[in-house]
């Protein structure tokens, strides 16, 4: 075969598939309902998945029961020492607000994936609010690049979100619910065929370490458990103030 | 052939025009724009394509009149523009809001905002602000994409003769490509500014009194 066919099959060869990648990259990104859709139940840990259209990524909820009293729940979300076990490092909390009903903290830590993805490094701002009257805790969690220089030698997250809900029950045990969304480099192909294993192993580690000692018996100054299970602390009582 | 040829040409020319301009920069802040009194400023960062842009101005206003307007509306969005508060929080200590915004003007169509909004005065008396995007703090269902990265900052350093330094460090991706964002943004920080400058002087924030602001 001549050098003049096999370039010109091969240039065509690449025309159509990228013409395909095209195609397919528009369906996909266009299409979507805009509404939750159950994924996967695996271990009592339910995932759902909420495809919008004019994006490529997918939203996750997850929800999980964990035998847990509220504060040990929040104190395992909201303290430093918890990224370790969950494969961060070089944790530092930037900045930490408590004055009830607000508690924030910017917290920055690495992970490092696997390749191609690397080290990353994530700043991000915690927010914690508890109802007054149901003791649910919301935490919401979003990334906050730019309150710390940025570091050229290294891949800093600017997209994360996540919703957390904490409902506390009377018969004990905390319900969990998760919604996030967050762009750690990968297409989004890739990033929507692993986060759900990801996410189920990251719950599924949650939920076992919320049993280990170290991680009972906490008490953190802005939580107030139900009236059966009220610790010993001084309950939260300022409310929010009314949007008008 | 000779339009296939041209065809990888020009591809393989955009390809090296990308690599050339994400591998570029100095990582420092540069002076784009000098004019009425508002300095413009972008900075580029080797193996990122956007720029982030910074715009500073001096005003003679008092610190309580910058933060009552920038903390429910930070991106001074035209008058018709609702601007939603889901959620906020104001003790003599701290302040912290959740806005939405429906339609934030951009290139090549409108974006949905979904923002916390938080600020701390230090010992000095500046006031710095945090806008940090929440794209998950409400449920889907906008008519336009939401922005999903956006990070401002905002200092506001009073000084003794009575004058304000208003600074904004901008950090946002609309997800438009990054050569119009590159051109549009710049733009977009003076004119908002120049709004800012007006709306601050105009008498419903001229004496605004705040729990959680200390005037200098």
């Amino acid at each position: 075969m001549r050098v003049s066919k096999v370039f010109r099959y091969g240039g065509l060869s690449i025309a159509a598939i990228a013409f395909l990648a095209t195609i397919a990259h528009f369906t996909w990104t266009l299409s979507g309902t805009g509404e939750w859709q159950d994924l996967d139940e695996t271990d009592s840990i339910q995932i759902a998945t909420l495809k919008v259209p004019g994006e490529g990524a997918l939203k996750y909820k997850v929800r999980m029961h964990v035998d847990a009293r509220l504060s040990d729940v929040v104190a395992f979300l909201s303290e430093t020492e918890t990224g370790n076990d969950l494969g961060a490092y070089d944790i530092r909390r930037l900045e930490e607000v408590s004055a009830p009903p607000v508690f924030y903290a910017y917290d920055t830590y690495k992970l490092r994936l696997p390749e191609p993805l690397g080290e990353l490094e994530v700043v991000i701002i915690n927010q914690y609010a508890q109802d007054p009257e149901t003791k649910t805790v919301r935490v919401n969690v979003n990334a906050a690049p730019n309150k710390l220089p940025l570091d050229p030698g290294i891949r800093r997250i600017v997209h994360l979100s996540n919703s957390w809900t904490l409902t506390p029950l009377p018969d004990g045990g905390v319900n969990m619910e998760s919604v996030s969304e967050m762009d750690l480099g990968l297409p989004y192909v890739m990033a929507n065929l692993a986060m759900p294993s990801v996410i189920r192993e990251n719950f599924s580690n949650i939920r076992a370490l919320l049993k280990l000692d170290k991680y009972k018996n906490k008490q953190p100054a802005f939580i107030a458990e139900l009236p059966e299970r009220r610790a010993t602390s001084a309950p939260v009582t300022a409310g929010l103030v009314s949007p008008e | 052939m000779k339009t296939m040829i041209a065809c990888v040409a020009f591809a393989l020319a955009l390809t090296m025009a990308h690599l050339a301009w994400k591998g570029a920069g100095s990582n420092e802040w540069q002076l784009a724009r000098d004019e009425n009194g508002i300095q413009v400023f972008t900075l580029k960062t080797p193996g990122q394509a956007l720029l982030k842009v910074k715009a500073r101005m001096k005003l003679d206003t008092r610190l309580s009149s910058a933060v009552a307007l920038l903390r429910d509306d930070p991106f001074a969005v035209d008058a018709g523009k609702e601007i939603r508060v889901i959620e906020r929080i104001e003790t003599p200590e701290v302040y912290l809001s959740y806005i939405a915004v429906e339609e934030v003007p951009a290139p090549l169509g409108s974006r949905e905002l979904v923002a916390l909004v938080n600020y701390s005065q230090h010992a000095d008396k500046r006031v710095e602000i945090n806008v940090q995007a929440a794209p998950t703090k409400a449920p889907p269902g906008g008519t336009s994409p939401r922005v999903k990265h956006l990070n401002n900052v905002i200092q506001l350093s009073p000084s003794a003769d009575g004058r304000l330094e208003w600074e904004v460090s901008s950090d946002v991706d609309m997800d438009v490509p990054y050569p119009l964002a590159n051109f549009a943004l710049p733009r977009e920080l003076f004119d908002q500014l120049s709004r800012q400058r007006a709306r601050v002087l105009t008498q419903k924030y001229a004496h605004a009194k705040l729990v959680s602001v200390r005037e200098l």
